[in-house]
This record gives structure tokens, C-alpha cells and sequence, in this order.
């Protein structure tokens, strides 16, 4: 059942990032990744309470689809 | 392979990112009352995966673990500018950790990142902690869970991005790790053999 649902494009595509990651300086592709992260995280809802709500019904959907499973 | 890597040990210079400085500051803390070991998604952004987290999973476990010890762990937080939000008392974090519930550590007047500490109960957190590695990030050392069980855990969370996790892994660190261990956590799991054989390739 699991493995229908995933995306083997999206895959490839790690598979291709990692050999880059491989085979380049840290340098270059850390670059990229900071300015992903940081943008990210720099814009983040910072809501204790809306984040910890969230967090909570995350956990429920993850535990229910893990027993589905 | 652009890392330095010797047995048990990565030697990894990079441009830090938020999450890599966060992941610094709160083991520093956390080492002087723990061992630990950083284990979940942060393990692949930290070797390049691209995408973020909101938090980073650490497991912890202190033989001297009580009241009076995290007690004193969160005198060294609230010290060095943290909190715990969702405990925001040691009592109420012993009680969650010694029950098996994640305390959420963050820097003052932010909520992202923080990391979710778990006190180490199951045979297979003891392994993260057990099989770490140490990583010298920019000449900072931090600990990670056991390669292998990181990937052979992705693979039983099984969502999209755990999957391509445990490849981001499984591609940047084919050479050093140990697949017959992978093939042994992944058949603890339940994980199915064929998923495993299916993708885990570069």
C-alpha cells in the first residue's frame, strides 16, 4: 500500500541533490540551503499556543494513519 | 565524498544555517547534563537535504536522571536564554519526560526551531545514543543517532519525506554504512523488505 503512495520523481530528485551534495564543496551547496532555511524560518508563525494545537493534531492524524497501515 | 570522514566520525565545514546554529546552542547546554544523540530529519538537512524543520528530535538519557537534575538543566536554559514551551516548569518536564513525552525547547520569545528532548526508554533509543556519531561542524562537535538506524527509523515512519530522507542518507553515505545492519533495524521495525529493496538506491 505504502509503496503506490510514494513519489518516485520526488526521489529522483533526492537522489540527484544527494550525488551534488556528494560531489561539490559544502561551500556551494550549504549557500542554497541557508538561504532556504533561513527564509523559512525567519517568516515563521511564532504562536506557542497555535503551534503546540497544531502539533497535537498532527500527532493524532500520524497515530491513526500508523493503525490504518 | 567533499566530508571528512573517519570511523565514527564526520568532519563537515559549512555555512550555518539557523538550524545548524540552534543545534550548536542547545547540545552545548544539553551535553553538560546528557548524553544525547540528534536523531529525525535534522540529521539530513544538516548534510545538505533541501528542506527545513521546525524542530529538531534529540533523545537523551542521564543515569543521575531526577527532579533536582532537570531541575538544574532548566536553570541552565532559562540561563542561557531558553524555555521550554511546552512545560513550562521542571516538575511538569519531569513528569513528561519520565511518561515518554518530548519536552520543547526553545530560544526566548520564539517557538521555531526548537528541539524536542525525549528521555531515552525504548531498546532502540538506547542504540541511537549507543551507536552516535560524532560530527565536527565547523569545529563545534555535535553527536548523532547510528546511520543506519536513522535510515532503518525513516523508513518506518514511511511518509514521503521520511522516505527521502533515509535516501539522502542512504546516497551521501553508501560507502561507510553498514547495510546488513540496515536490512536487521528495518526487519525490528516490521518495515517491508520489498519498500527497503525498492528504493534504497542511488
Amino acid at each position: 500500500m505504502l509503496i503506490l503512495e510514494i513519489d518516485e520523481n520526488r526521489l529522483e530528485f533526492v537522489r540527484f541533490w544527494a550525488k551534488y551534495v556528494k560531489e561539490r564543496d559544502p561551500a556551494i551547496w550549504s549557500k542554497q540551503q541557508k538561504e532556504l532555511i533561513d527564509s523559512v524560518i525567519k517568516t515563521a508563525l511564532q504562536d506557542v499556543e497555535l503551534y503546540l494545537k497544531v502539533k497535537k493534531i498532527s500527532k493524532e492524524v500520524k497515530s491513526k494513519i500508523k493503525r490504518q497501515k | 565524498m567533499k566530508f571528512k570522514i573517519a570511523k565514527n566520525e564526520i568532519i563537515l565545514e559549512k555555512e550555518l544555517n539557523i538550524l545548524d546554529l540552534f543545534s550548536l546552542k542547545i547540545t552545548e547546554i544539553i551535553n553538560k547534563f546528557f548524553d544525547y544523540a540528534i536523531v529525525g530529519g535534522y540529521v539530513a538537512i544538516l548534510f545538505g537535504r533541501s528542506r527545513t524543520t521546525e524542530d529538531i528530535d534529540i533523545i537523551v538519557f542521564s543515569r543521575e536522571f531526577s527532579p533536582k537534575l532537570l531541575s538544574s538543566f532548566y536553570d541552565s536554559l532559562r540561563k542561557e536564554k531558553f524555555w521550554v514551551i511546552n512545560a513550562i516548569t521542571p516538575e511538569i518536564g519531569y513528569d513528561y519526560l519520565s511518561n515518554g513525552i518530548g519536552i520543547r525547547v526553545a530560544e526566548a520569545e520564539t517557538v521555531i526551531p526548537n528541539a524536542e528532548i525525549k528521555l531515552a526508554k525504548k531498546t532502540l533509543d538506547f542504540k541511537s545514543i549507543e551507536e552516535k556519531v560524532k560530527v565536527v561542524l565547523n569545529n563545534n562537535v555535535i553527536y548523532i543517532g547510528g546511520l543506519e538506524l536513522n535510515i532503518a527509523y525513516k523508513f518506518y515512519l514511511g511518509s514521503q519525506k521520511d522516505i527521502e530522507d533515509a535516501v539522502h542518507l542512504f546516497c551521501l553515505f553508501k560507502e561507510i554504512l553498514n547495510i546488513e545492519k540496515i536490512v536487521n533495524y528495518t526487519k525490528l521495525l516490521g518495515v517491508s523488505h520489498e519498500l527497503v529493496r525498492r528504493v534504497l538506491r542511488c
